[in-house]
Order: C-alpha cells, then structure tokens, then sequence
C-alpha cells in the first residue's frame, strides 16, 4: 500500500497533441480515487502513464515517496485491471491468477495457496479449472480482480473494468470492487466515464476534461460544490438545470430576474458568496439540482411558476419536465462560455432550450401527478443555488 | 395476410439462387478444367500408357514403384526437404515477423523485401541461384575473397551437399511466407494482452513461451502445412538446379513424376507416382493439421 503523486504531469504526442497537461494529483495511501470525464479527456491516458504502459513527457509521478518515471510497469508493484478484462485466453482461470505470481518467481506451492485464497475472496474457487471463454461477464471480471490482486500490489489501477457488463450486473460488481478494496485497503485508481460509478465508489473524485484536471474532491464536495459548469453539467443524473438570470439590488436585498419571474436572495446568501456583488446589475447563470426543485413547494422556499411538460415515473421518485419562461443559457456567449470549460455543457445546455422558454427538470414524489400543459408553482431552495460566471463558466463564490 | 407472408418467402427462395447462378460458371470450369482431368489422369495410373497404347495392368506400376531404388531414394530426399523445410521455414519466419513487428523507419520495405521471393518465379530464380552456387560463381568468388577458400564447394554437383543448397534456396523462397503468416498471427493478439504481460512483470522468454507461442497457434497450423505442402512438391527449384542429380542426390518425388512422364514417356508410371505423391501429401497435411487443431484445442 502506497501514496501516489502525480506532479505536473502531461503527455504530447508526436503530432502536438496533447492528450494530458500539467496534471497534480495527490492520492492518500487507502484512497479510491475516481478520475471521470468524457471520452478523450485524458483520464485513461493518465491512468496508463501511472501503469507504466504510457511514457510520461513532463511531470513526475512518485509511488510510495519512489520516482517511478522510469520503471518498468512489471517493477512498479502495480496491478492494474482492464476494460476487456486481458484474460490470457488460452490459460484457465487458475493460470490466469497465478500468472503474475509465476513471472515474479514464486514457488510453486506457494502460488497454488496464494491463488486458492484470492479465489474465495472473489468466490471463484469453483471455476479455477475453466478457460475464459467458459465464463461470464461477470465471472471474467472476478477472474481479472483475482490477477490483480493476488500479486498483493501497492495500488490498484482500473480502467473502465464494468463498462462491459450490463446494467445489474454493474451494480452488484460496483459494491464488490468497493468492499473489496475497503478490506485490502490497497490504493486505487479507477477510471470511468460514469458519473453515477464515479458517485459511488469513489472516496475522491477527479474529474477531467480535455487533458485538463476540472477539479478533486469528495464526492459530497464536487457534487454540492462544483468548480465550473462542465462539473456541475456532467456530474449528477439528471443533470443540473442552468439558466440565465439577471442579478440586480433592490435596498438590502439580491434579486434574480428570471424572465418575467424573480427570487429574493436571502441575506446569507451574500456573506456565503460575495464575489457574487462582481455580478450585479449583470447576467449571471444560475444552476439548479433537479432535487432543490419542489412540488409542493415548502413553507419556506421561494416560488417559481412554471408549465407541465410530461413527466417520467421512476418508482421511487417522479423526473417531472417542465418549462419557465426565461432567457435560456443556449444563448451564444454562454455557449462559447460553456464550449471553454466543456464540450459536454453546450449540448446539456441546450437540449429542451428553445426561444425564451428554458426546460427544467424537478425531482418530485412519485405521488404527484400533475397534467402535462397545467401550470404548477416548484419551490426553489434559494440556499442551494450554484452561481455561475457567464464568461468564464466558473463557480461564482 | 396470407399474400403478405407467402410473398417476401417467395421473393428470399428466388434470391437465394443468385448466388449459385453466379458460381455456377466458375464452378463448372473449375470442375471441367481441375478435378476432372486429374480424375481421368489418376486413372491412367493402372494402365501402361507410354503415350500410343494403354493397357489396364491393375497395380503392377505401384508394385514396380515401391521396387524402383530412385523411387524410395526420391522419397527420402522429399521427406527430407520437407521436414527441414517445415522446421526452418517457420523459426525463422517467426524470428522475423517478431523482429519487424516493433515500429522502426524501414519496417514496410524490409517486410517487402522478404516476402518477395515467395512472389517471384520459383523456376526463374532457381535458375539464378544455379549461376551464384557454381563453383565459378558469385558466392564461391565472395567466400575466395574472404580468405575462406576452404568452404569453397562445388554446391551443386556434391551428392552430400546438394540436397542441402535446393534447401537454402527453399527456405530462402518461402520463410517470406511464413513471416507473413505469423505477422497476422501476432497483430491479431489484442495489445490489452501485451499491457497485461508487462503489467504482470513477465521476461520476454515467459511472454513468448507462455502467452505468445499458444496464441500463435492457429497461425502455426497454417504456415507448418502450407510449408509442408511446398515441402513435399518441391520441384521448379530442384529442376533449375541439379535436374535431380549428381546421381539422382536430389531426386523427389516430384521431380520423378516429371522425368517419368515427360522424359521416358512412362505416362501410367508417371500417373502413379503423381497420385502416390498427391496422397501423401493429402495424408500428412491432414495428420498435422489434426494434429496442431488438437495441440490449438488443449491450448
């Protein structure tokens, strides 16, 4: 078990691409570190730099204090577990486990033991006689887990390891791979493009976007607290709602105009962000979790008419889509805003924006069941609003 | 509704005779023009034909074959090329497509440059490779002007070298094959598997003996019995370089076929010995490929 560090790390390509810059990263020893973004935003790229598998063109990573820049991915006493699993085909399950063990030299009853204990922790001691091709997706899964961690490594590395299995089958092995890595308390880096993996598993969150660290953080810290609008826009399902608002001063008191609506900020909400004073008299785009949306809106929250569109009954809780009269954030410099910090934001941004309408989606009781074209007044937690610059797409703070 | 059914079935039972319509002539030809013949001429085999009379003479050209000292010397100098042929051909085949697989700058043209003799005549070049092992020739030449007059031989006119230089010239022709073979072999192991073997800190024996060698193996039954085919039927280079000699030191099977029919006129021996040797090639390559198919099932 090792800390890792990651300083000023990047990765040119010959053709001047760059796939990862100046990436800092600093994982404790025990940590589940997630690194989440979309494709080609480098996290498999920094992943494989950290293996060994990818050379390393600035920056220096250190594993348990050690510069591993130049070591072979064999001598970094890593394991690292792959999207499509990297089973040897023609090995059965119990050659497959104790392959590293055999390259590492270890004696022969000693790999048997190690290998028959590696498959109970995984619950696969029946099938160490099958070949690969014999199994499962799910048993295939184990089978690479067993590999890595029978070698008993200082740090764990996943690559998108449940991205081949199927919806149920992907939570259950999600609390597997979490309680497994909880008992060995080995040091993990997992890489997905699953916000929802990354929520779950993850003791800390990085979360990248074009070869460039968004932010890190808890997963209670980057979901409730989220640096820029690619992180407020890609984590959370559904997503954030945004829209824009204009912050104007009436006596002591912060409005937002929201089209021809306005909220009243309340007095903390100023000593909680000040910078948002930069902002007055200007536009600002205001981002609301489809949770901080009610119906019936509470005593004491602020209220917002807006008109049933439809609404998905998902047991549990009812995803109502409903439409506000408002300027929406699909406007050009918004979009150019948002295209600086995400390629994802402007598409989520736009989608159910039209003219000066701005689709927004509140998380309700399934028990609720207002008709499509009705108009319905949410309550908004005013203190659980997010700010967002409209240049620089930056959490406003 | 029964219209709506019975219709697109009627339509698919049309449409699948396009296919057959279309192979139709290329079948017919290849029948007419490949099977047939050799058929027919398989069947000259039990008679006496020396191009004027056939006479139905049952087996008296196998018993004679099997009797015939050149036949059973032919045999051996066959089973020979094609065994050394097989075990060459391959490791080395296999050394080069390992070596011009990593990225360098000249990878495509020295690919190219070793798969072209397999493109070339083989009877053309055979004839080429006739001129540089004559004892004036240009390799004798080259080994005089490096003061290594000693390994000066006449190549080809040695009963105990000879055999050996149609090898050379053999391996030379074909080991472009079996790197091409094994090129495709090795690009179709996923490079997840590469990553897993460094990640699990192999050496490069454990890599190549352990996971390289059996996931080669489908690619390893195709190249040891193609090889094992041209092994056998060694012939345009054997004709363009020794004819058979010096004193029938590198006859074959093939190239008895040829003498046999074309040069005695012994057409029902000739066909004998052809059919004699199209079953032995058809009973070895199907021994190996059972045998490497089963060696491929346990891998």
């Amino acid at each position: 078990m090792a800390s890792i560090h990651l300083k000023n790390v990047g990765k040119r390509y010959p053709d001047g691409n760059r796939a990862v810059i100046d990436l800092n990263l600093d994982i404790a020893d025990g940590d589940f570190m997630v690194l989440v973004g979309p494709s080609g935003c480098g996290k498999t790229t920094a992943l494989r730099m950290v293996a060994g598998l990818e050379e390393i063109s600035e920056g220096e990573i250190h594993l348990g204090g050690e510069l591993i820049n130049d070591v072979e991915p064999g001598k970094r006493d890593i394991a690292m577990v792959f999207q499509n699993y990297a089973l040897y085909p023609h090995m059965s399950v119990f050659e497959n486990i104790a392959f590293p063990l055999l390259s590492q030299g270890v004696p022969r009853a000693e790999r048997r033991d190690r290998v028959e204990r590696t498959a109970a922790v995984l619950g696969i001691s029946d099938m160490l006689d099958r070949k690969p091709r014999t199994l499962s997706g799910g048993q295939r899964q184990r089978v690479a887990m067993g590999r890595a961690i029978v070698r008993e490594p200082q740090a764990f590395l996943m690559d998108e390891p449940l991205s081949n299995l199927d919806a149920k089958l992907r939570v259950q092995m999600r609390s597997e791979i979490s309680r497994i890595q909880a008992e060995l308390g080995i040091t993990t880096i997992y890489v997905t493009h699953d916000q929802v993996e990354a929520m779950t598993m993850g003791t800390r969150i990085a979360v990248m976007r074009k070869g460039v660290l968004q932010q890190e953080g808890s997963p209670e810290v980057i979901y409730g607290q989220p640096a820029n609008l690619f992180v407020a826009a890609f984590i959370g399902s559904p997503g954030m709602n945004f829209v824009t608002a204009e912050l104007s001063r009436r006596g002591d008191d912060l409005v937002l105009g929201i089209g021809p609506q306005e909220l009243v900020l309340p007095p903390k909400t100023l000593a909680q962000r000040p910078a948002l004073l930069e902002h007055e008299s200007g536009s600002i785009v205001i981002g609301i979790r489809p949770e901080h949306l009610s119906l019936p809106p509470t005593d004491n929250s602020a209220k917002l008419k807006a008109t049933v569109e439809r609404s998905e009954m998902l047991g549990a809780e009812r995803l109502l889509h409903v439409s506000i009269s408002a300027k929406p954030v699909s406007a050009d410099e918004i979009m150019e805003a948002a295209e600086e910090v995400s390629a994802a934001a402007p598409a989520m941004l736009q989608d159910g924006s039209k003219g000066d309408e701005v689709a927004l989606i509140a998380r309700i009781d399934p028990s609720i069941v207002p008709q499509p074209g009705s108009t319905v007044e949410l309550g908004v937690g005013l203190d659980r609003l997010h700010f967002f610059d409209l240049e620089s797409g930056r959490a406003v703070l | 509704m029964v219209d709506q059914v019975s219709g697109p079935r009627g339509r698919g039972r049309s449409l699948n005779k396009v296919p057959w319509l279309i192979a139709l002539p290329a079948v017919a030809a290849l029948i007419g023009l490949r099977f047939l013949p050799s058929i027919v001429g398989g069947t000259f085999a039990f008679t006496d034909w020396n191009g004027a009379d056939a006479n139905w003479i049952g087996f008296d050209n196998f018993f004679a074959i099997f009797r015939d000292p050149t036949t059973s010397n032919a045999l051996v100098h066959t089973f020979q090329l094609a065994g050394l042929l097989v075990v060459i051909c391959n490791v080395l085949g296999l050394m080069l497509a390992m070596s011009l697989r990593t990225a360098f700058k000249t990878r495509n043209l020295m690919r190219a440059m070793f798969f072209l003799p397999f493109a070339l005549s083989h009877l053309a070049t055979g004839y080429i490779w006739q001129y540089i092992f004559q004892y004036s020739g240009p390799l004798n030449r080259i080994l005089g002007a490096a003061g290594l007059e000693s390994w000066q031989l006449v190549w080809l006119a040695d009963p105990n070298w000879a055999i050996y230089t149609i090898l050379v010239v053999l391996v030379w022709q074909y080991t472009g094959l079996t790197m091409v073979i094994y090129l495709a072999g090795l690009e179709g192991i996923p490079d997840e598997l590469h990553d897993a073997v460094a990640m699990d800190g192999a050496s490069p024996w454990l890599k190549f003996r352990k996971v390289t060698l059996p996931l080669l193996a489908p690619a390893i039954t195709v190249s040891a019995t193609l090889t094992l085919i041209y092994g056998l039927g060694a012939f345009d280079q054997v004709l363009s370089m020794t004819g058979g000699g010096p004193v029938n030191a590198t006859e074959t099977l093939a190239t008895q076929v040829w003498q046999n029919t074309f040069v005695y006129g012994r057409f029902g021996y000739g066909s004998a010995l052809a059919l004699i040797l199209t079953g032995l090639v058809a009973i070895l390559s199907i021994a190996q490929v059972s045998l490497l198919r089963y060696q491929e099932t346990r891998l």
